[in-house]
């Protein structure tokens, strides 16, 4: 399997971040190091005594350590925190898992032998579906022991699938100067992030069926709905909702109190619940009172003067976009001043709050009762249970396994009138089907698709309440639609299971490579054998059907002799799969099509000037016009030898009537066809030029100011500079602030500021010397360059402390800046952000910086060449679109099913299906409710217990 | 439960008795019908009905209060937000009336939970269960009388959430048309004990009946009747309604909904196209009613889950706040002002006190709308909306 690397380190070197940054601010010193404290507490918690919880290695971790080393027989040196690996935290689960099945052997509802029917009770509750191999693992342990099974497998691990390309890629899309595009530009970096949006929510499906650690994913989904984020609510950070994800995936099964806080330093929850602006001046309430109502105490449990109290203690919590994407803590925006939360007083920040909400009783309450709903029962509580597991899990400082395993071994986990007391989610009723089936079902409904159908869409929840579940899942709409998708998984499965060997003209295509098999309709065939001489195009397309699905044809075109286009070559027509039906659910939003990929073998040698897809069959429209039902055709790019032609190059004729028909190319209401001319290859490398008499840049924008009044000591004027550089000197991003500061002993002065805070990754292609101001406040390095009025001798000795290339790349920055603020003038920031009347304020200051400039110090080390705009190259956005396109289309993982190669997994049901499996394999039974006799398989999925668990 | 629970709930007793349904059934006026408009993520209603010439507004809104030409005078005191000229010809015709400043005691911040409390009828103390209106319609009209109690085109079912009746769900017009039929029979079994059981069967079999009715009707709609109004995805919804109602499907009420009100940062551009769309839905809808005959018997009713606060924040925007304004739209009501706008010289921590409880607006929707005279808010009776409604 593939390594974590890229974002994954990246979060490790986040979480390095915090550290340093907790030991830089002062903040409470608990986390020293975060494996040790793990270390630590997974001791404590097996009955052990490393000494004091405090994130520091030390002789006492050290011998309790061995010590459990040794009972459990396990060979590992362990001389320091760089020794704990995989196995000593297997070894303190397996420790803990010991110590409580000791504690359970006399609870005699705990030492049943598991049946099949309390395996898979205990599979569908803590994961997704249950495989009959999975039930069969379980049968004959007690459920005591089969709870440890479970608990064993929290810890998520590196995923079983490789995650989308574009999570490990360099530095992040520019984030951070979007709102200086112009509305074209934004809407194509829109739909680079919404296209590894939907290739994330694929590969999650894909790791949902595919893994062997249901438990843990149920635990992320699980987190997921209560730290709740939606991708579309933080305006396209599709990075933000990735790095939260992997937040979960690597801490969701540790502590929850060290959950709370990282989730206040995650950038999207920051973002989706407005912290990231929230200032000393006006504190924004809205995560303040989420973190109490649905994070950590619940309703009722705090009163409003709390939440203002709160919100004033999280202000200045936010994140930087520059480059990369990390929490980032603004003190001049942080109320420093006393809060009072809960009768206590002091200059609370946000951990503190973590620290004094879990003091509260309520806490653990609250956390055990979402527990207890998501994994015992939506319509029965045991308080007095309840009461029992949340004091567990608080004695055990908020332990998530604890938690876990009290829940798993309460009565009311295994009584009988709880269950099928949960209605499933379509995670459940889906992700669970293709489970227990061993199939994955991708290839008859596009997973991710047919989810957002059933109302959960995921990384979409409908708002910060998450998914309610219970008889929300069970609306009118969504009763037909999970009704309707259950008919065809049973249709499926019926025919799958009647065929030995799936005849390659009805199966697709492996799913999980997104491609569609094709129907030759005038052609004989076009299976494997075909000819492909010529190579293969590909084509990613989505398809809505009206009484049918889209047909196509691809023509590849060449140039005659007068330069125009000619036909050289028609494919057979190809029938669009996977559309969604119209007529039935509706018109599909844009971002949820249902995109395929398709091959089409060309069976002669090709020089193609062009592609040209044309769309042949249009069919409208049901009653109601196109709401009603109507077919249409998208096309997303075609490929063909290393060269990718995006639609959006494209050029479209269809015979709709409307003049706007045409104008977004590859979507296609009416018949037509779109051609393809511009293509991009994968050495279509950004030209990175550098010059070493020439300072470039990608891209300047006026990022903000303030109004230039004569009393104010400070003011200043700011760009974002995208990727200037001169020489072998340079940044990725920067800001550059332009200042005008009044002394009282030296009067005006004028000068150019950088700092590291606002660099990436740092402003002079090195750290900056140590004859930079160090700022008091964030303890970030930062120089002036003044140009106006006296040099302070700390500024003359960063002037000297820089190289000849820094000095030259200083200088031809301070020179542009004039030029600079004329080009930003021309961006979308320049016009709402109200740079134009703050501009004003500034016009004579920037008459003297102009006046001044050419005598000045910098005009001499200057670059000769003075500055310029990058040559036109494929913008950052096209690129990445371009790699993650590729990426899709590489070779297909082998295809996995709960943890098997997936014929294994689909034999394993098979070959019980040939001797009629017993029903409770796949049903929850109930008192008053009997099991059917299942002659076809597809027989439990209309049972109305298969939609319970 | 403390003293203080019982306390309230013993309050909470008093201020909704159980109206003797059977009694209200004489007075009711059949063939009436609702449609709710919900405004999702609380709209500013500072912004929406402009009180332009207090001198106030424009001290607490220096970067967001709207300019002349960025706004639609009604009254001397009063204008709109321009993009809702669209509704300036319900606006002349007396079909549009503004109930200002509603609002309700103990104001909850939450989107979620006050928005639940809107749709439940509740307070800052407590929210219901049921939705507002669903247990007096359903004393109004059993479900042999109609086709839906109620029918939400935004696949939102809060404001219809009920353990019984026929509350559905349908975000495309042929869905059920389509379905009818296809669903095979399920094995028959009985809920038993078990509460979920029980719920997926119930809601199963309402569905069944009220399918094969719906569709029926659905599938005698002239294919020409189908219009469209421009207005985005709301202007689906609306024309959905309008052809619902075209079709002469029975359902007393119909929820439509715009969603993106939460306007924490830049909120001059996204609540300008909020409320385009939602002039033009509104006008659209409108237009269509009075061409069918039915704009006399249709209500249009918006809602939100509060006001947003006075004082715009540091982001260009406005954070959640209390009361707002809003709108009632019919061929058969009392066009013009209704209510007092809230003072801005009275602000309580930057928001604007209530000065009319919503469930008043909610009781006479009931009481004078659809003649119950006998209903849940009876209690919250107020005779500033006396004559909005023709009854």
């Amino acid at each position: 399997m593939k390594s974590r690397s890229g974002i994954a380190n990246k979060i490790n070197a986040f979480m390095l971040t915090f550290i340093l940054a907790v030991a830089l601010l002062g903040f409470p010193a608990h986390a020293q190091n975060h494996d040790v404290l793990s270390v630590q507490r997974g001791l404590a918690l097996a009955g052990y005594e490393p000494g004091p919880l405090d994130g520091y290695w030390g002789g006492l971790t050290e011998s309790a350590l061995s010590e459990l080393m040794e009972d459990y027989g396990i060979a590992a040196e362990v001389g320091g925190p760089d020794d704990l690996s995989g196995t000593v935290f297997d070894a303190l689960v397996r420790a803990f898992n010991a110590l409580h099945e000791a504690l359970e052997a006399d609870k005699p509802h705990l030492q049943v032998a598991l049946g099949v029917v309390d395996a898979r009770h205990l599979l569908e509750r803590t994961g997704i579906g249950a495989h009959p191999a999975e039930i069969d693992r379980l049968v004959g342990l007690t459920r005591s022991e089969a709870i440890s099974q479970i608990i064993a497998g929290l810890d998520a691990r590196a995923p079983l699938l490789p995650q989308p390309t574009w999570v490990e890629s360099g530095p992040f899309p520019d984030y951070w100067l979007r709102w200086d595009y112009e509305e074209e530009e934004r809407s194509r970096f829109r739909m680079a992030r919404d296209r590894e949006m939907n290739q994330l929510r694929a590969w999650w499906v894909d790791e949902l069926i595919a893994t062997d650690r249901p438990q843990a994913e149920r635990l992320i989904l699980y987190w997921h709905n209560h730290f709740v984020t939606a991708y579309s609510a933080i305006q396209e950070e599709s990075h933000a909702i990735y790095l939260q994800h992997q937040l979960f995936r690597s801490r969701g099964h540790q502590n929850f109190r060290d959950l709370v806080t990282a989730i206040l330093y995650d950038p999207a929850m920051l973002n989706y619940l407005d912290n990231d602006r929230s200032r000393e001046e006006q504190p924004n309430e809205n995560l303040a009172r989420e973190l109490m109502e649905l994070f950590v105490l619940g309703e009722g449990n705090y009163d409003e003067e709390t939440v203002k109290e709160v919100a004033r203690a999280l202000t200045g919590y936010g994140y930087t976009r520059m480059g990369r994407m990390e929490f980032q803590f603004s003190p001049w925006d942080h109320d420093s001043g006393r809060k009072t939360i809960f009768g206590r007083t002091g200059r609370w920040r946000a951990e503190d709050v973590a620290d004094i909400l879990l003091d509260q009783p309520e806490a653990a309450e609250f956390v055990a009762r979402k527990f207890w709903t998501a994994y015992v029962s939506e319509f029965n509580y045991d308080e007095e249970e309840l009461a029992t597991v949340a004091a567990a899990f608080r004695d055990a400082d908020y332990d998530v396994k604890t938690l876990l395993r009290y829940l798993l071994a309460s009565r009311a986990f295994w009584a009988e009138e709880n269950r099928g007391t949960i209605v499933k989610s379509p995670v459940d009723l889906l992700i669970g089907s293709a489970r227990s089936q061993g199939r994955h079902l991708g290839e008859v409904v596009s997973l991710p698709n047919q989810l957002a159908a059933l109302g959960q869409n995921l990384f979409e929840p409908p708002n910060v309440a998450g998914w309610p579940g219970a008889g929300d899942w069970l609306t009118p709409s969504r009763i037909l639609l999970r009704n309707d998708t259950l008919d065809r998984l049973a249709d499926y499965v019926d025919d799958a299971a009647d065929q030995e060997q799936p005849d390659a003209s009805v199966a697709m295509a492996g799913a999980d490579t997104g491609s569609a098999e094709m129907a030759g309709v005038d052609e004989p065939s076009m299976s494997e054998g075909g000819d492909t001489a010529g190579g293969t195009i590909r084509v990613r397309y989505a398809a809505e059907n009206f009484e049918g699905p889209p047909i196509f044809r691809v023509y590849v075109m060449r140039e005659n002799e007068e330069g125009a286009l000619r036909t050289d070559w028609v494919s057979p027509v190809v029938v669009a799969e996977g559309g969604i039906d119209t007529e039935r659910y509706g018109r599909v939003m844009a971002s949820d099509l249902p995109w395929r990929e398709t091959e089409i073998p060309v069976p002669r040698e090709i020089d193609p000037a062009a592609f040209r897809v044309s769309f042949v069959n249009d069919h409208c429209c049901g009653a109601g016009g196109s709401d009603g039902g109507d077919r249409n055709f998208y096309v997303d790019w075609v490929s063909f030898d290393g060269r990718l032609y995006p639609v959006s190059a494209g050029e479209q004729r269809t015979s709709c009537t409307s003049p706007n028909a045409d104008r977004e190319p590859g979507r296609l209401f009416c018949n037509g066809h779109v051609t393809l001319s511009e293509y991009l290859t994968e050495d279509t490398e950004p030209v990175f030029a550098r010059s070493s008499d020439r300072l470039l840049i990608d891209r300047v924008a006026f990022e903000w100011a303030e109004e230039m009044r004569a009393g104010d000591n400070w003011v200043s004027f700011s760009l974002g500079v995208l990727s200037p550089r001169l020489g072998s000197v340079g940044a990725q991003a920067m800001k550059v602030e332009l200042v005008r500061n009044n002394t009282d002993d030296a009067g005006q002065r004028l000068l150019l500021k950088i700092s590291e805070r606002e660099c990436y990754p740092n402003c002079l292609g090195a750290p900056m010397p140590s004859a930079a101001y160090t700022n008091r406040e964030t303890g970030h390095r930062e120089m002036n360059f003044v140009l106006i009025g006296r040099e302070w001798d700390d500024e003359r000795r960063q002037w000297n402390a820089l190289t000849d290339e820094q000095r030259a790349f200083v200088s031809s920055l301070w020179v542009a800046v004039p030029d600079f603020i004329r080009q930003a003038m021309r961006g979308r920031n320049w016009r709402e952000r109200e740079a134009q009347r703050k501009y004003e304020t500034w016009s004579e200051w920037l008459a003297l910086v102009e006046e001044a400039l050419p005598r000045s110090r910098y005009a001499r080390h200057a670059a000769p060449g003075g500055w310029g705009m990058s040559g036109i190259q494929p913008d950052a956005n096209s690129m990445s679109m371009m790699m993650s396109m590729m990426s899709g289309t590489g070779a297909g993982e082998p295809m996995v099913v709960a943890g098997m190669p997936s014929d294994d997994a689909r034999d394993y049901v098979d070959g019980m299906a040939q001797s009629a499996p017993p029903a409770q394999y796949f049903l929850t039974s109930i008192a008053g409710v009997d099991l059917p006799q299942v002659g076809q398989l597809s027989e439990i999925f209309q049972h109305p217990m298969y939609q319970l668990k | 439960m403390n003293r203080r629970q019982i306390f309230q709930s013993l309050l909470a007793g008093l201020a909704i008795p159980l109206a003797p349904l059977n009694l209200a059934r004489a007075a009711q006026v059949s063939g009436r019908r609702l449609i709710l408009v919900e405004l999702s993520g609380a709209n500013d209603g500072l912004n929406t009905v402009v009180p332009y010439r207090d001198e106030r507004y424009r001290q607490i809104r220096p970067n967001i209060s709207l300019h002349e030409d960025e706004r639609f005078t009604l009254t001397s005191e009063l204008a709109l937000h321009a993009s809702l000229t669209p509704l300036g010809d319900a606006w002349e015709a007396g079909d549009l009336a503004i109930v200002q400043g509603l609002g309700y005691p103990g104001q909850n911040r939450s989107h979620f939970k006050s928005i639940a409390i809107w749709e439940t009828g509740g307070d800052g103390s407590q929210s219901g269960v049921n939705g507002w209106l669903t247990e007096d319609i359903m004393g109004m009209r059993d479900a042999s009388e109609v086709d839906a109690h109620g029918i939400s085109l935004d696949g939102g079912m809060g404001v219809f959430a009920a353990s019984s009746g026929l509350w559905l769900s349908m975000t495309s017009l042929n869905q059920f048309a389509t379905l009818a039929g296809q669903r095979q029979q399920a094995p028959s079994v009985s809920g038993g004990d078990n509460p979920a059981l029980a719920m997926l069967l119930d809601r199963g079999h309402s569905l069944d009946t009220a399918m094969t009715r719906i569709s029926a009707k659905i599938e005698r709609l002239p294919r020409s009747s189908s219009f469209r109004i421009d207005a985005g995805d709301f202007g689906r919804q609306a024309a959905m309604a309008a052809q619902l109602i075209d079709a002469g499907i029975e359902a007393p009420v119909l929820k439509i909904k715009l969603d993106g009100f939460d306007t924490h940062e830049a909120q001059p551009w996204r609540h300008r196209d909020l409320l385009r769309d939602l002039g033009r839905g509104l006008a659209g809808l409108r237009q269509a009613l009075i061409q069918s005959g039915q704009w006399e018997d249709t209500l249009v009713m918006t809602y939100s889950e509060f006001g947003r606060r006075a004082v715009e924040n540091e982001s260009m925007g406005t954070d959640h706040g209390t009361a707002a304004p809003h709108f009632l739209m019919s061929g058969g009501l009392s066009g013009g002002i209704w209510g007092v706008h809230p003072d801005l010289g009275n602000l309580a921590d930057g928001d604007m006190e209530f000065t009319l409880d919503y469930r008043t607006m909610y009781h006479t929707v009931l009481r004078d709308w659809f003649g119950l005279v006998q209903n849940r808010f009876q209690s919250h009776f107020d005779p500033a909306l006396d004559g909005i409604l023709r009854s």
